[in-house]
C-alpha cells in the first residue's frame, strides 16, 4: 500500500527500542512520518560477535518492507562500526537494509533534542543536565528515555544527521 | 545498596568449597557463567551465599554449613581437615583492596580461622586464631609517622603504646574475640589527621592492648576517616547485600498470600516476592517502581501493570491487570513472575546480585530485557544459563566458562582475547553460542 512501510528494528538495547518506537509514534502524530509507517517487531542488536545479525537479517527478509539497525559507535570510528555491521549483511538483503550509526549512543538524541552539550558523554551530560537544571532527586537511568521523547524538540533534531538518516529509513 | 561509586569488585577466588578446589575469576560488572551441567557454577553462586552466611546468619543460625546437612557435604572431596577460603579483590576509592577468609566446620563446629584486609602499598591486617598480625609498608609507615610526629594531638600515641622499631611487622593476641571485620577494627579508635588516620586500641577494651595502626585517609561525604574504617563498613555492606537467587519456582510463588512484613530482601527462592514488592510499592506511594513499571510494559505489553490489595483478613494480594481486567494467579504466565523475581531484585539494590538459570520460564526476548536491566542494575551481576540464546546476546568480554578438570576440580575461565574471538567467529559466520557450543572459545 502506498504510504505505508513495515520495519523490523535492530536497535542497540532493549531501551533503545522502546525510545525509537514512542518517537516514530510522535513523529507519525506531528506529520513527520507518515502514518502508514509501523516497527512491527523489534529485536536487540546480538552482542558483540555479530554474525547471529546475518541470521536475523535473513530471518526478517521476506517479511518486512525495511530491515533498521541502529548501533552505537561509543566514540569509535563510525565508518569501522559501519563496516564491522556490513559484513553481516548477506548481498541479497541489502535493499532492505538501513544502518544508522549513533557517534555515542541514543542518548545524543535526546541531548540534541533537549539542547544538552554532550561532549564525548552524553550520558553523563543527560545526567548533569538532568542534575543540575532540573534538579532531578533521582539519577538517569536508561528505562527512563521513552519519558523525553515529548520533550524533544524535533526541529533541532532534525538537522542532527544520524536522527535524518533514521527518518529516511522509514520513509516508504 | 549497590556497589558504591567508585568501588568495584573485581576478582573472587575460592579454595575447598564444594568442586571448586582452587578457582579463582575476574570479574566485570556483568558475569554469564555458562558450562555443562555439574561443571560447578551453582557451587560458585553458592560460596557467595556461603561468605553471606559467615558474617550475616539467619537469626538462630549457628553454623551456616547446615543450610547444606554439614561441612562434610560442602567441604572439597568431603575432606573435613580442609578448610574454606572465600577471597575478594576490589578497588575502593582509588586503591586496590584485598580481602580473604578462612573457616572449618570441622567437628560440626563452626569456626573462622583466618582473615586477612589488606590495602596494596600501606597496611595489612591479618587475624589468625587469637593473634592480630599487622604489617605496614615501610614507605607508607616513615610518611605517616613523620606526619603523626609532628602532630601535637597524636605524638605522644605512637611511642606510648608501641615502639616504633615494632611497627612495620608486629602481632598482639587478641585472645580470640570476635572478627576482625565485625569487631576489631569497630573496636579502635581513630584520629584522623591531614594524610593520615591513626588507629589504636581505646583504654577501655584491654584486651586489644598494643594495637596501633596508621592507615590512608578517604573523604567519605563531607567527612574525613579512616580508609581502614571506611574499606571495613564497605565490605561490611557489600557481604550483608549479596543476593543469591536460586531454585526460583514461579508457582510457588503464585501461591503465596502473606502478611504485610517488613522484608526488603527477597529469600533465595523468592518465595516473599509478594512482601518484599509489596514494601517497595508502598515505599513509592502505593505506585510500582519505575523501573519495574517499565519493564513490565515493555515485556508484557502496554496495558498491564501490578497493584496491590489488601483481603479482608489483612493479607496482602498481589494484582495483576491488563489493562481493565483484573488477572488472578492462575491466569498469570510463570515467565511474568519470573520478571518480576529478576526486576524486584535489582530494585533491592543488592551488592552483587547472583542468578541461577536465569532464562527458566522466559521467551528471548524478555531474557533480552532483563539483561539490559542486569547491565544498568549499579551492582555486580553473576548469572549462570546453559541457553545458547542467552549467550547470544552477550558480548564475549561478558562470559566466565566454567568445566571440571580431570580430577573433577571447577575450573573457570575468560574468553582470553575477545577481539581475536569475535574476528574469528565473524570470518566464520558462526555466532558466540555455536561456538561456544560446538568450538573453543576460551
Amino acid at each position: 500500500m502506498a504510504g505505508s512501510l513495515e520495519a523490523f528494528l535492530i536497535p542497540e538495547d532493549t531501551y533503545g527500542a522502546s525510545f525509537l518506537k514512542a518517537l516514530v509514534n510522535r513523529l507519525k502524530a506531528e506529520g513527520l512520518l507518515p502514518p502508514g509507517v509501523n516497527i512491527v517487531k523489534d529485536w536487540k542488536l546480538p552482542g558483540r560477535c555479530r554474525p547471529k545479525l546475518e541470521r536475523m537479517v535473513k530471518a526478517a527478509y521476506d517479511d518486512y518492507d525495511r530491515i533498521i539497525v541502529v548501533a552505537d559507535a561509543e566514540g569509535r570510528d563510525v565508518r569501522g562500526v559501519r563496516k564491522e555491521l556490513e559484513i553481516h549483511i548477506p548481498d541479497f538483503c541489502r535493499p532492505k537494509v538501513r544502518i544508522i550509526i549513533l557517534d555515542y549512543c541514543i542518548e545524543e538524541w535526546v541531548c540534541v533534542g533537549l539542547g544538552v552539550r554532550f561532549g564525548e558523554n552524553p550520558v553523563r551530560a543527560l545526567k548533569d543536565y538532568l542534575r543540575k537544571q532540573r534538579g532531578a532527586k533521582t539519577d538517569y537511568h536508561k528505562y527512563m528515555l521513552p519519558d523525553f521523547v515529548p520533550e524533544l524538540d524535533l526541529d533541532r533534531l532534525s538537522s542532527y544527521g544520524s536522527f535524518r538518516e533514521f527518518i529516511g529509513a522509514l520513509m516508504p | 545498596m549497590p556497589l558504591a561509586e567508585g568501588v568495584e569488585l573485581k576478582e573472587i577466588w575460592i579454595k575447598n568449597f564444594k568442586s571448586l578446589k582452587d578457582v579463582k575469576v575476574r570479574l566485570g560488572e556483568f558475569n554469564l557463567l555458562i558450562g555443562p551441567n555439574r561443571s560447578g557454577k551453582t557451587n560458585f553462586l553458592e560460596a557467595l551465599e556461603l561468605l553471606k552466611a559467615v558474617y550475616f546468619p539467619r537469626p538462630g543460625e549457628v553454623n551456616p554449613f547446615l543450610r547444606w546437612w554439614g561441612y562434610d557435604r560442602v567441604v572439597w572431596r568431603r575432606d573435613e581437615s580442609l578448610p574454606i577460603t572465600i577471597g575478594l579483590s576490589l578497588a575502593m576509592a582509588g586503591r586496590d583492596v584485598k580481602f580473604e577468609v578462612t573457616f572449618t566446620g570441622i567437628g560440626g563446629k563452626f569456626a573462622l580461622l583466618k582473615e586477612v584486609v589488606e590495602v596494596n602499598s600501606t597496611v595489612r591486617l591479618e587475624k589468625v586464631g587469637s593473634v592480630l598480625k599487622i604489617k605496614h609498608d615501610p614507605e607508607f609507615l616513615n610518611r605517616g609517622l613523620k606526619e603523626a610526629e609532628e602532630n601535637e594531638r597524636v605524638k605522644h600515641l605512637i611511642s606510648s603504646i608501641r615502639a616504633k622499631s615494632e611497627l612495620a611487622n608486629y602481632s598482639v593476641d587478641i585472645r580470640g574475640k570476635g572478627t576482625l571485620l565485625k569487631d576489631v577494627i569497630y573496636s579502635l579508635t581513630e584520629i584522623s589527621l591531614e594524610n593520615v588516620s591513626i588507629l589504636y586500641s581505646p583504654a577501655k577494651r584491654p584486651w586489644l592492648r598494643g594495637i596501633l595502626l596508621l592507615s590512608p585517609n578517604v573523604d567519605f561525604g563531607k567527612q574525613r576517616t579512616s580508609f581502614i574504617m571506611f574499606i571495613r563498613n564497605k565490605l561490611l555492606d557489600l557481604l550483608n547485600n549479596i543476593l543469591v537467587l536460586k531454585a526460583v519456582e514461579p508457582r510457588k510463588i503464585k501461591e503465596v498470600v502473606s502478611r504485610p512484613a517488613k522484608e526488603k530482601t527477597l529469600t533465595s527462592d523468592a518465595s516473599n516476592l509478594h512482601n518484599v514488592l509489596y514494601n517497595l510499592f508502598m515505599e513509592n506511594r502505593a505506585k510500582m517502581p519505575p523501573r519495574i513499571e517499565k519493564a513490565i510494559k515493555d515485556i508484557f505489553g502496554p496495558d498491564v501493570y501490578v497493584s496491590f490489595m489488601l483481603t479482608e483478613d489483612g493479607r496482602i494480594f498481589m494484582r495483576v491487570y491488563e489493562g481493565d481486567m483484573p488477572l488472578d494467579p492462575p491466569m498469570i504466565s510463570d515467565g511474568f513472575y519470573k520478571a518480576l523475581v529478576v526486576l524486584t531484585a535489582i530494585e533491592t539494590r543488592p551488592s552483587i546480585l547472583v542468578i541461577d538459570e536465569l532464562e527458566n520460564a522466559l521467551h528471548p526476548k524478555a531474557i533480552q530485557r532483563l539483561i539490559d536491566e542486569l547491565k544498568n542494575a549499579g551492582c555486580t551481576v553473576i548469572a549462570v544459563t546453559h541457553s545458547p540464546a542467552v549467550v547470544d546476546i552477550v558480548d564475549p568480554e561478558d562470559i566466565v566458562l566454567v568445566d571440571r578438570d580431570e580430577e573433577g576440580a571447577t575450573v573457570m575461565k575468560r574468553v582470553e582475547d575477545p577481539e581475536a574471538l569475535k574476528r574469528k567467529l565473524a570470518e566464520r559466520g558462526i555466532t558466540l553460542s555455536e561456538g561456544w557450543l560446538y568450538g573453543r572459545i576460551a
